[in-house]
């Protein structure tokens, strides 16, 4: 049999509807059943995606923000201009970084939310730099230990961010 | 190796079947970009910096295990466009890689759960792949490379902003994780566009895994990482794997959804598709994996008993185009390549 709507294919689906009591059948190809809306599933999930909104936008690089950087600046190191970076995206060495740093400054907190690196380190850095941060670490805690007025608590911490910065002085003699 | 060709064969890490946690979640990668502090960025190298990337990073190599029996170490030159597209069809290796490859390098461990790029948009770019679900193991992994060969090389690193790339959306810890996903009930609910939309807020992409965004084939989906700044490794992954499992479960409901309230149409689609993998005569890539991903359905949900994954992820990897060609060596044009994949399909449907 033939799909009665497009009269091509054959009908390998059967529709039937019942408005008001009348019942008609028809005969359709899959494509004209789809087409009618016959085939697509309706759906019954009870609840939508409640996790989307759980963090906020942090992904969106404006274009003019780029192009407002001082534009003849160069890269003393390779030589690649801020206007030859806005165009590829990626810059010429590592010194480019610091060349174009204020521009880069506004753009990584749009791109990346952040501009300070809290992962890895290489471990010829590691020691005296993993101190540190421990120590910025517990400088936090600090201050919330004074905040609520736990002086026994923060006292404590007073003394563990005191012997960090010993080693730490004595990392870098 | 049966085959005097490399990477010709189709098991590869990631894609192991007995190994694979998650009916969902097929795979896992880990990527770290690191720089050499001496040397500018790959795209504006001299032929010369090249080569001394390569040595440089070769002699690293040399002296750690990575230079020992379980990797194997390639220049550009030393592969052939076949092996390097038999690479690419595996996943292991960017287009951009696969796409320039003379003076460049690869460092491929034995099973290939390990393959460091050398010279592509980074000078080095360590790539950890596992089966399933497996973020911390993967980047455990990639980790261990990384310590080896900073013992010989100086990494390119800033004390606030971290580990320095050629482009400033991998700055900080040069950290990307892919997890590969499998949605075929999201998609055929229509749910997919919403998910889609719901990722960007969530500083996570999709993109399919052969093509863009929803047109992607077989229901296949990459999510990973934008946001490489600012959080630790660990701290990165613990959010995409909390959005993988969120995902997960709602791809398991649209599964039980479509199992109780679509019983019939449910098992009449994973039925047709097993009827055309068994039967087709010419398969092109598209339909094979539409194929596929209903035949993974039919199996996940208990419908096709007389299939499994080793079979199904033989199909992922070996009905692809250069994987069929192979063995002829030369190129065919594509009708042919359609006959050989529908008898390749047959063949592993035969327990070949």
């Amino acid at each position: 049999m033939l799909c009665e709507k497009c009269k091509k294919n054959t009908a390998t689906v059967c529709v039937t509807t019942i408005i008001n009591g009348d019942k008609t059948v028809k005969n359709l190809c899959p494509a004209c059943a789809e087409q009618e809306g016959h085939l697509n599933m309706p759906l019954s999930f009870d609840h939508d995606f409640s996790w989307q909104n759980l963090w906020p936008t942090i992904f969106s690089l404006g274009q003019g923000e780029l192009n407002r950087g001082s534009n003849a600046q160069t890269c003393p190191h390779c030589h690649l201009s801020f206007q030859e970076f806005a165009k590829g995206g990626r810059f010429g060495c590592s010194h480019c970084y610091e060349a174009f740093q204020p521009q880069l400054k506004a753009m990584l907190q749009r791109v990346q939310g952040s501009e300070q690196h809290t992962g890895k380190l290489p471990k010829r850095l590691a020691g005296v730099k993993g101190i540190r941060r421990q120590i910025d670490a517990l400088r936090g805690q600090l201050q919330q230990a004074i905040d609520v007025e736990n002086f026994e608590l923060a006292a404590k911490l007073r003394d563990e961010i005191k012997v960090l910065q010993e080693t730490v002085q004595k990392g870098d003699a | 190796m049966a085959s005097n060709k490399k990477f010709a064969e189709i098991a590869t890490k990631w894609n192991e079947a007995e190994a694979v946690n998650h009916d969902i979640v097929l795979s896992t990668r880990v990527r770290l970009a690191r720089n050499l502090a001496a040397l500018p960025f790959p795209h504006g190298m001299t032929l010369a910096e090249r080569q001394e990337l390569i040595d440089a990073v070769g002699r690293a190599m040399k002296d750690t295990p990575l230079g020992q029996s379980g990797y194997c170490f390639f220049r550009g030159e030393e592969l052939t466009e076949l092996e390097k597209a038999l690479l690419l069809e595996k996943h292991l290796i960017s287009p951009q890689f696969a796409g320039g490859m003379k003076e460049q390098g690869i460092l491929i461990s034995a099973d290939e759960s390990i393959v460091v790029m050398i010279g592509e948009e980074d000078h080095v770019r360590i790539q950890s792949f596992l089966p399933g679900l497996q973020l911390s193991a993967a980047l455990a992994g990639a980790n261990q490379v990384d310590d080896w060969l900073e013992q010989g090389l100086d990494w390119a690193f800033d004390d606030k902003i971290g580990y320095l790339t050629a482009c400033p959306s991998n700055v900080g810890t040069g950290l990307r994780a892919s997890v590969m996903v499998h949605l075929p009930a999201l998609a055929m609910t229509g749910r997919l566009e919403q998910l889609f939309a719901a990722m960007g807020k969530l500083g996570l992409t999709v993109r399919g895994i052969y093509g863009e965004g929803s047109e992607s084939m077989g229901a296949l989906y990459q999510i990973s990482n934008q946001v490489t700044l600012g959080y630790s490794e660990e701290e990165i992954l613990a959010r995409l794997e909390t959005v993988i499992n969120q995902i997960s479960a709602e791809e398991q409901k649209a599964r039980d959804w479509l199992k109780e309230q679509q019983t019939v149409k449910l098992h009449d689609m994973i039925w047709r598709a097993y009827g055309t993998a068994s039967f087709a005569r010419t398969l092109s890539l598209r339909e094979m994996m539409d194929c596929l991903s209903r035949l993974r359905l039919g199996v996940d949900l208990g419908i096709l008993e007389r299939m499994n994954k080793s079979q199904l992820n033989k199909m992922l990897i070996g009905g692809q185009d250069h994987f069929l060609m192979k063995e002829d060596g030369r190129e065919l044009a594509a009708g042919d390549i359609d006959i050989l994949r529908a008898s390749f399909i047959r063949g592993v449907l035969d327990g070949k």
